[in-house]
């Protein structure tokens, strides 16, 4: 599958992880081209999470690279992943519940020196009534779209997602999927869904995962439509 | 109890309270934010307390001791930090125990080597004694108290007026989000180590005039440091104040109704406490370390 | 049929090995007891440490149940050591029972410090509390009060030597038995991921209580044997510091095997006896010892030793390790 690789931002390969003894990955191979939206379905347990926290650095690899903007990151600590321009968003969304907004925001500009909120609040205006707020009292999409909104400080060239739209609320979900489509204008989104439906509208490109091998790739926007990729769950 | 042996003991139980707090939010802070379980606070503690012996005996400064006590033990804290505990912050939680407690062991060690096995006095640095309700008691111990406030003032500004503060608000909460950030969290976790073990050393140096100083006074302030960090709960800087409060006086009462009582009823509360509330009095929110949820 | 008679062989040769050195180095004998006596209270942390990865800093108080009932029954009630040895056994039973459905849930780093507060209580209680029934610091000696057992009296160290090797004969091979069973791959599952292993329907909550039950039993089966050795009990058997030294033993022979603790029991009372000409104290000695196990020989002594054997023996072992699996 020589599929057209210039302008790969993020090219993983062989990927395999442990867990003590417990092996999880098994030889993963995905790639991220600057732009695209791509996005990894798969079941409970798949070992996508995984993925995407060895990516960021979380978790050492067993075997295998990670290669972003040409440079091998698999030796990088999580926060030097983060300073190169690659954010991940956990899947538990927890925010600093102890800091208000302003403060989580805050801690996002000192660690990007970049002060500029409003371009990255314009994606999710309510932010800004809530900046006094505890990030603790937020709800489950607010927090969300703080997440976000912190990863965004920076300009990160690619954000990896674990599933975002996880337990939101039907109208929330539909404000995430505009946002993500605003975003990926000038951000690479690799995301992890569960949304099949969501899937089929916002991805360029899909990966199928299953019990920790990449199983599918569907490139057709057809097939994306049709939601081929289901059948490999 | 009349009012003479109830302000005495109060003093004693707050001039405790102030050393408890002392040795123990290092480990508070090395529990909450780099999710380790460092017993070898107590080195600092005990070279702070023999650093107060030398300095004091040789030239006649308490103020000097107490110097050279912070700065010894923060220039431990630091080796310790850069050069063993940074290897060990992602091993599991068993592992750092045991290594931190042998560096604790090796300390006991080298101390035995430098000033020996005899116990050493310090002297006072002062005999002053005040009155409270027509009670004298030595102002000493209040002055431990009044340090051990500031400390802890100081410490709550830290982290709640500073960029850097919330940093470490944030990551005792979640440091792996801090990271994700692109926050550099090992750097943070040297600086508050040093401040740490510091402030661990000054306890000692404190503590120093009023115990006999020995290579095992770790031992015992070990048990009771976990005591005040396990009371007040997993990182709160505030639950380690207060439990230092409650543990202070639980001792002092303890030692003024029989003797025996002032050693063992700490641990006796330590017991029910866990038994009955595993997060202790204050636990903050987080991820669980050791077991996660 | 080939695991059963390794269960046996292996604690035999060992058994047979120590009552040869016995002869060979006899000056050495109480020595060798001890040795085998420590094994056992290592052998208890292993399985909380090694097999459950659950560390403990207040073993010594399970040592000092057993110990104590020993000494009380046998200064106070009867005569007859090997009850009072059953009895030290039943102590360390109850107590572990008892404690265990407390103690088991709560997590790693809580469970090491309650029971380093249970040890500071156990020495309070023993010291302060029943210093009329314990004499306190003094310690309760009962040698006097012990009798003449049939077959065997082990009042006399001779004879209380082999009466130990044959307690560790039979230990080591239910511990082996163990370490063979499903209880010994369940422990060590646990230890690996508990999540996965109460997904697939293990109460995982009884596995760490039977866990704690059998180590706690072992703990004061050797305060006994302790006990029953030195012929008094003083409340300094159960402080807080020697927790540090079953710990260090554990890693040093290497955790969760079932050789392990003995040579962590030999290797520790070995740098002990040795360094102790030395100098007067060990800490620094201790702590070294254990960074370097910890960093760099995480199997430990034992782990060194099979690593060494395996090689050797290389294509034998794993042909019949391979039969053997599959019979299983
Ligand atoms: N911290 C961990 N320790 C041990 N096993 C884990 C851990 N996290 C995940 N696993 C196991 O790894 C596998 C993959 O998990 P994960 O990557 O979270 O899958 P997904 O995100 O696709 O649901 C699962 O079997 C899970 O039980
Ligand atoms: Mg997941």
């Amino acid at each position: 599958m020589n599929a057209d690789r210039t302008n790969t931002l993020l090219n993983v390969s062989d990927l395999e992880v442990s867990y003590q003894k417990l092996k999880v990955l098994f030889g993963v191979s995905v790639y991220v081209k600057k732009g695209e939206n791509v996005v990894l379905v798969g079941r409970n347990g798949a070992g996508k999470t995984t993925l995407f926290r060895t990516i960021a650095g979380f978790i050492k690899k067993g075997k295998g690279n990670i290669v972003y903007k040409g440079k091998e990151i698999d030796r990088l600590e999580a926060y030097e992943v983060a300073q190169r321009g690659l954010k991940y968003i956990p899947q538990d969304k927890q925010v600093f519940s102890d800091l208000t907004v302003r403060e989580n925001l805050e801690l996002g500009s000192y660690a990007t020196k970049d002060h500029e909120w409003d371009t990255v609040l314009v994606h999710f205006p309510k932010l800004k009534t809530l900046l006094d707020r505890k990030a603790g009292n937020l709800s489950g999409g607010e927090r969300q779209m703080l997440l976000i909104t912190m990863a965004l400080l920076g300009r990160p060239e690619l954000v990896l997602m674990d599933e975002p739209t996880e337990g939101l609320a039907p109208q929330l979900v539909k404000e995430l999927k505009d946002a993500f489509k605003e975003i990926n204008r000038h951000t690479t989104l690799f995301i992890i869904e569960q949304n099949l439906p969501l899937t089929a509208e916002v991805a360029d490109r899909v990966y199928s995962m299953k019990e920790g091998k990449i199983v599918a790739e569907t490139t057709a926007r057809d097939d994306i439509k049709e939601m081929v990729f289901e059948k490999y769950l | 109890m009349n009012l003479n042996l109830w302000i005495t003991s109060l003093v004693y139980g707050l001039s405790m309270s102030g050393v408890l707090f002392l040795v123990s939010v290092g480990i508070s802070i090395g529990f909450g934010l780099m999710r380790i379980v460092n017993m070898e606070q107590m080195v600092y503690y005990t070279f702070g307390a023999y650093m107060a012996y030398t300095i004091v005996t040789s030239t006649g400064s308490f103020l000097l001791g107490i110097i050279a006590a912070v700065a010894v033990a923060a220039a431990l804290g630091i080796i310790v930090e850069t050069q063993l505990l940074r290897r060990v912050y992602s091993r599991e939680m068993m592992f750092t125990m045991v290594v931190t407690f042998s560096v604790f062991l090796i300390g006991i060690g080298i101390i035995q080597y430098i000033w020996g096995l005899d116990p050493k006095p310090v002297a006072s640095p002062m005999e002053t004694m005040i009155r409270i309700v027509r009670v004298k008691v030595p102002l000493y111990r209040l002055l431990i108290f009044a340090v051990a406030i500031l400390v802890y003032i100081g410490i709550q500004l830290l982290l709640n007026r500073t960029i850097m503060g919330k940093a470490i608000r944030a990551g005792i909460e979640n440091p792996n989000n801090v990271q994700g950030l692109g926050i550099n969290i090992y750097k943070i976790f040297t600086i508050m180590f040093v401040i740490a073990s510091g402030i661990a050393g000054l306890g000692g140096a404190l503590y120093a005039p009023l115990i006999m100083v020995g290579p095992y006074m770790g031992w015992d302030m070990l048990l009771f440091a976990f005591i005040t960090v396990i009371l007040g709960g997993l990182g709160s800087i505030k639950g380690t104040m207060v439990s230092a409060l409650i543990l202070g006086q639980v001792m002092a009462l303890g030692g003024t109704l029989w003797a025996p009582l002032a050693y063992i009823a700490p641990f006796i509360v330590m017991f029910l406490v866990i038994l009955v509330k595993p997060t202790g009095l204050f636990g903050v929110r987080g991820t669980a370390f050791g077991f996660e949820s | 049929m080939n695991k059963k008679v390794k269960t046996v062989l292996g604690p035999f040769i060992l058994v047979v090995l120590l009552s040869i050195s016995r002869y060979l180095f006899s000056s050495k004998m109480t020595f060798i007891t001890e040795i085998a006596i420590y094994s056992l209270f290592v052998m208890g942390n292993n399985i909380l440490y090694g097999y459950l990865g659950m560390v403990s800093f207040g073993q010594p108080f399970y040592l000092s149940i057993g110990a104590w009932t020993s000494a009380i029954f046998l200064a106070y009630i009867g005569h007859n050591p090997i009850l009072a040895m059953l009895l030290g056994i039943a102590g360390g039973v109850i107590t572990g029972f008892v404690l265990g459905p407390f103690f088991i849930r709560l997590r790693g780093d809580y469970f090491a410090l309650i029971n380093a507060a249970l040890c500071a209580i156990g020495v309070f209680v023993f010291q302060k509390l029943l210093i009329g029934i314990t004499r306190g610091e003094d310690g309760l000696w009962f040698r006097t009060q012990m009798s003449r057992v049939r077959l065997l009296d082990i009042r006399l160290p001779n004879n209380f030597f082999f009466f130990v090797m044959i307690i560790f004969f039979i230990v080591l091979v239910l511990y082996s038995h163990m370490n063979n069973s499903v209880l010994g791959s369940s422990f060590k599952a646990l230890k690996v991921n508990e999540r996965k292993m109460r997904f697939l329907g293990f109460d995982t909550f009884r596995i760490r209580w039977i866990g704690f039950i059998l180590a706690s039993a072992l703990s004061s089966l050797s305060g006994s044997l302790y006990a029953l050795n030195l012929g008094f009990v003083n409340p300094s058997l159960g402080e807080t510091h020697r927790a540090a030294e079953v710990l260090v033993a554990t890693l040093l022979g290497g955790s969760g095997t079932v050789y392990g603790p003995f040579f962590g029991a030999l290797g520790f009372l070995g740098i002990k006896d040795l360094v102790s000409r030395w100098v007067t104290r060990w800490e620094l000695v201790v702590g070294v010892i254990t960074l370097i196990v910890m960093f760099r020989f995480s199997k430990g002594i034992w782990g060194g030793i099979r690593k060494v054997s395996l090689k050797i023996y290389d294509r034998d072992e794993r042909s019949a390790g391979r039969c053997g699996r599959q019979r299983s």
